[in-house]
């Protein structure tokens, strides 16, 4: 029974409220219980101009054009949801909340890859949830257009707590866009993010979630990903505002023959404390992996990069690369490589590399007609393009697009 | 011929050590090579012509009897100097395309000019070639074709060449000296050379000889043949003689 499971879970949940997390700095979560309702709109055109151009930034496309379907959260409410006709009965997009009144077999899925008791944010989640998204994807359809999720804050001292779930069906492929974001600047605000992902055979998940937070704003996602035999998780992670604190250590628990990739792109700027993970297990034969993080610290902002793949089986292959660039005798980058081999057929490997931009490399450019700081923006740019195998155009063009509006903004 | 280069008095120094010392010369238009033994400051002076900032100059260098002495390489680029590095540096995320729109100065998002295909074709070069990051995992032979290659599409007043022909394969060489005879029509050239090969292809003018940093001797292509015959310390004595005169 769904209902008694939920209960048990919330049971759980209640003996975590108050357990710190293992990583980043402890949160007093008290001030910020209150709860706000929005109003559904039926457009998202007739969304304020503010939220508008700033969503802009993380991918999301108030047109609508070449996406699939949207989800929309404000504050702690779903204000839009829009399902494109010609994909009725190949997909489904919804609230969680509606999922887990429409769908018994939920069970199976929710709370199975992040248990609520994990720490006090996971807790949170399931005691006071506010939103989150549903979506699923019909078995071999192949979904050629983005899925754009948008969480939003627009009240400050409040925390949004979501749950989110994707099940991609067995041979079926869809890309989904993720933005969360606030255009607050000056009060305080977090965002809990629990995403399970179920990936099945066969199946491809290309995700790529943008965060545009500020400088007051905490955020804790706890991810955790099932790629079953054959399938493959792409995931793309941009941050590249001010944030006050995050701290994210997503795991992608990888069977036989399937495929993950991790690809990160931070730019730490002000006081941005960033602390970045990423675990790939794999847990059957011939499965494979790679994380890749691209990093620039700038200001007095603090990145943690850490990396941590696990082989348990014969024939995997996984590979580390985490590259960063320092840009400010203030800024720190900690990049924390984890190889577990626990098969002696499991190959691992990490490379990492943190410095200043060569000024080599800058005199080179301005050899060729880039003045200092062109050659400057064009290598920071550079670096943070990332050429990421396998990735469709259209997400792969999203980011660069995220990337430079970003750069036109001043970032 | 109109004179296109003086130096005048030029002490460069790296990191506290003078490696050039004084040097003089006014220099015409035309093709010159620019010999010298290992490590008497060739590279050091094609540096410094060009700008790069590790050098500390004294002393005036003119173009065209413009004093450049300050300029930044950027501003040196875009009065028509053209640097093709002996080691270029590798430049992660910045694609060789990136680099050619910005030396014919055309907008980022526009295409390149169809000029460019022949010139891959003469180098035996693949348009893949311009998608990779510039210098990064190019072999010996690639970081050649590339400079080459972007000093075909540069067509500079004056181009500065860093060994265009070391490390390179024969094959490649012939390539490399095909392009640089086309380049040899349109721009006054400053070879440095060990494998003089690379003179079949470009009819020199003048041949410089640099001896310690400190003595230039000039002369016709003659000398070159002395330099083969006797090696540099003929030249130095030469050099040493004049001085002492």
């Amino acid at each position: 029974m769904l209902k008694t499971y939920l209960e048990e879970l919330k049971n759980r949940a209640l003996k975590a409220k108050d357990k710190p997390a293992i990583l980043g700095p402890d949160i007093d979560l008290e001030p910020y219980m209150k709860t706000i309702y929005d109003q559904p709109i039926d457009n998202l055109e007739r969304l304020p101009n503010e939220i508008k151009e700033n969503i802009l930034y993380s991918g999301i496309t108030p047109s609508e054009e070449n996406t699939a379907g949207t989800y929309f959260q404000i504050n702690h409410s779903v204000v839009y949801e829009k399902l494109k006709n010609i994909y009725k009965g190949k997909l489904e997009i919804m609230s969680i909340q509606e999922a887990l009144e429409k769908y018994e077999w939920l069970e199976n899925y929710y709370g199975k890859l992040v248990a609520p008791d994990t720490d006090k944010y996971t807790a949170w989640a399931e005691l006071k949830p506010t939103g989150g998204y549903f979506i699923r994807v019909f078995a071999n359809q192949k979904i050629e257009y983005p899925i754009q999720s948008c969480l939003y804050i627009k009240e400050g001292n409040i925390s949004q707590n979501v749950h989110n779930i994707i099940i991609v069906e067995e041979g079926a492929e869809v890309f989904v866009t993720t933005g969360c974001l606030t255009h607050l600047k000056n009060e305080p605000g977090i965002h809990i993010g629990v995403s399970e992902f179920f990936i099945k055979k066969g199946a491809k998940l290309y995700f790529t979630m943008i965060h545009n937070w500020s400088e007051e704003f905490h955020v804790r996602p706890r991810t955790a990903v099932l790629v079953e035999e054959g399938g493959v998780f792409i995931n793309n992670y941009v941050i590249l505002k001010p944030v006050k604190s995050v701290q994210s250590y997503p795991t992608v628990y990888v069977k036989e023959g399937a495929i993950a990739r991790l690809y990160t792109i931070t730019y730490g700027r002000k006081d941005s404390y960033i602390d970045l993970g990423g675990r790939i297990v794999f847990e059957d034969k011939n499965s494979k992996g790679e994380m890749v993080s691209r990093i620039i610290a700038d200001d007095s902002s603090q990145v943690y990069s850490r990396g941590e793949i696990i082989g348990k089986a014969q024939d995997t292959k996984g590979f580390l690369d985490c590259r960063g660039i320092i840009l400010n005798k203030e800024a720190r980058i900690v990049a924390i490589p984890i190889l577990d081999a626990q098969d002696p057929e499991s190959e691992l490997s990490h490379e990492a590399a943190i410095g200043p931009i060569a000024e080599e490399e800058i005199e080179y450019l301005t050899t060729r007609g880039f003045n200092k700081d062109e050659a400057m923006s064009t290598i920071t740019r550079g670096f943070l393009s990332l050429e990421i195998p396998g990735l469709p155009k259209v997400a792969k063009d999203q980011i660069n697009n995220t990337v430079a509006q970003l750069e036109k903004a001043g970032l | 011929m109109k004179e296109i280069l003086s130096l005048q008095n030029l002490i460069v120094e790296i990191n506290g050590e003078t490696i050039l010392d004084g040097l003089n010369l006014n220099l015409e238009e035309g093709i010159h090579v620019l010999l010298g033994p290992n490590g008497t400051g060739k590279s050091t002076l094609l540096g410094t012509l060009m700008g790069l900032s590790r050098f500390k100059v004294s002393g005036k260098i003119y173009f065209y009897e413009e004093d450049i002495t300050d300029l930044t390489p950027d501003e040196r680029f875009k009065k028509g100097i053209f640097l093709a590095y002996q080691l270029p540096p590798a430049v992660r995320g910045v694609k060789l395309r990136d680099i050619l729109k910005k030396i014919l100065n055309i907008d980022p998002k526009k295409n390149l000019p169809e000029e460019i295909y022949s010139y891959l074709k003469d180098l035996d070069l693949d348009e893949s070639f311009l998608e990779r990051e510039v210098n990064y995992g190019f072999s010996g032979g690639e970081r050649k074709k590339s400079e080459v290659l972007q000093l075909l599409l540069a067509k500079p007043k004056l181009a500065l060449l860093d060994e265009p022909d070391s490390g390179v394969d024969i094959d490649s060489l012939k390539l490399i000296g095909e392009a640089l005879r086309k380049v040899s029509k349109e721009s006054n050239l400053i070879v440095v050379t060990h494998n003089l090969k690379v003179l079949d292809y470009i009819d020199s003018n003048s041949v410089i000889v640099l001896l310690d940093g400190k003595y230039l001797w000039k002369g016709s292509l003659d000398l070159i043949h002395q330099i083969e015959e006797k090696g540099y310390e003929y030249i130095r004595r030469l050099a040493y003689a004049q001085n002492l005169s």
